[in-house]
């Protein structure tokens, strides 16, 4: 998407959406981050409508090669403006354009969150470590409101019906899923299989399922000076086991390096567990952990594999889906070393 | 007799003029996908001439397992063998598979992350 070349009609279409008198769209650049999607920087200036006054936004719109394996822009904005409405720290999403004739491809505004995502120097940075308590109880009081919103809610539900039924069973559920996601590679993945395979065998009860982010990680919020200021990247949302987001943060291919601190490389479990427990006095089964750390570690192993063949034979050539594809060993050794641990805790398997 | 110097050599010196005399001259985005360059040579080049090797290892391990097919057999079919049969239930909880596949998985560290090679449980 070229979209400074399309800036006049995205002005054209701002200012009839919005029902202003006038708008300008200045300082458009291309951000950082999203493989499958484009994110670009853009200020409005807008006299008159619903977004009277100066307003800093980000466009997020479909990369032109996107791959069809995450939810679309329209259905991102309905889980931003459900997350939104929960007061869930998301960018406000505020102008929603399905026609791909504008900027060439579907897209929406939304409000830009300042400071940054990125992980590598976020688990380096003294500011984050100053205050990592705090942003490890925040990030466990966000989480608690994003597993508040329920399918058992008929408006929930129903605005949320693209994410279909909640699994009867969440754990079984992705088993079956990546299993089949196995099965469409060319190459066989005997450690991946190993891992589903105890995830099998030792999969939690039934819990009643809850909207779960998918996809929640250090990498995926945005913080300034400490301070948390957005959680990105809903594409993978889902019905879902509450204790899958935990996992996933706490797996350790997530902590970048700062493996001594189980949340994110950010903090200890503790201030998580009592922001959570702020907002959802029942907490979740902590006890699980590991097992839904090992979730997560074979569902980053599989997707870096499916990187790789995006791009050996996606069509998708990039020098960082290749390195990610040689990348599944490290979380294939994490499995591993873990399951032996726990099963040797648990006295055999 | 091919000229000198060999497919490591030049991979080597390539990387070492990424890394020495194009990085600093570049701007950290930049900078960023000029690491990840030198990243893939310097997997490439320890792959270098080890698939023999590794392929031997593989097939020493998996003779335990699948006995003298493991000798002839296609590795892209043992593996496919493996991974069906772990997934139906045969080796549940065996060390003996799952010391195989962490001799595997240490095999392909050494090549595409040596440091990430973390000694076994005791």
């Amino acid at each position: 998407m070229d979209l400074i070349a399309r800036l006049p009609a995205l002005h054209d279409w701002v200012r009839a959406a919005t029902g202003a008198d006038a708008v300008s769209l200045t300082g458009a650049r291309r951000l950082s981050g999203g493989a499958i999607q484009e994110n670009w920087a853009v200020d409005l200036d807008s006299e008159g409508g619903s977004l009277d006054g100066r307003h800093a936004l980000v466009l997020r719109g479909d990369a032109p090669s996107g791959v069809a394996v995450s939810r679309s822009r329209a259905e991102e904005f309905a889980l931003l403006e459900v997350a939104f409405a929960a007061g869930v720290t998301v960018p406000e999403p505020l102008l929603l354009c399905v026609d791909a004739r504008v900027v060439g491809v579907p897209f929406y505004l939304m409000r830009r969150a300042s400071g940054t995502a990125a992980a590598f120097r976020m688990v380096k940075d003294p500011a984050v470590a100053a205050k990592a308590d705090a942003l490890a109880e925040r990030l466990g009081e966000e989480l608690a409101r994003i597993h508040a919103i329920r399918p058992d809610d008929p408006a929930m539900r129903a605005r949320l019906a693209f994410l279909g039924e909640p699994p009867a069973n969440a754990a079984l559920a992705r088993v079956a899923e990546y299993r089949a996601h196995l099965d469409a590679l060319p190459t066989a993945h005997p450690v991946l299989e190993w891992g589903l395979r105890w995830l099998e065998r030792h999969a939690p009860p039934q819990v009643p399922a809850t909207l779960c982010h998918g996809d929640f990680r250090t990498g995926n919020y945005m913080v300034d000076d400490g301070q948390l200021t957005a959680l990105l990247d809903w594409e993978f949302a889902s019905w879902s086991d509450p204790m899958e987001d935990l996992g996933y943060i706490c797996a350790k291919a997530w902590r970048f390096g700062a493996t001594g601190k189980r949340l994110g490389g950010i903090a200890p479990l503790d201030p998580f567990k009592r922001g959570y427990a702020r907002v959802a006095p029942a907490g979740l089964p902590w006890g699980q952990l590991d097992y839904w750390e090992i979730m997560g570690t074979v569902r980053w192993g599989l997707v870096a594999v499916q990187q790789g063949e995006r791009h050996i034979s996606g069509g998708q050539a990039s020098l960082e889906l290749a390195l990610t594809g040689r990348m599944v060993a490290e979380m294939e050794q994490d499995l591993l070393l873990q399951i032996a641990r726990v099963d040797a805790a648990a006295g055999g398997s | 007799m091919r000229d000198r110097p060999d497919a490591a050599d030049l991979l080597a010196t390539a990387r070492k003029a990424v890394l020495d005399e194009l990085v600093p001259l570049l701007p950290p985005e930049a900078q960023y996908v000029a690491r990840m360059a030198a990243n893939a040579m310097a997997v490439a080049l320890r792959e270098l001439g080890t698939a023999p090797a590794d392929e031997a290892a593989e097939r020493r391990d998996l003779r335990v397992l699948f006995g003298r097919d493991a000798d002839t057999a296609d590795v892209a079919d043992l593996s496919r063998r493996l991974a069906r049969e772990i997934r139906s239930g045969r080796h549940d909880a065996s060390a003996e598979v799952h010391a195989i596949l962490l001799a595997d998985v240490r095999r392909r560290l050494a090549l595409c992350n040596p440091r990430a090679i973390e000694s076994p449980p005791a």
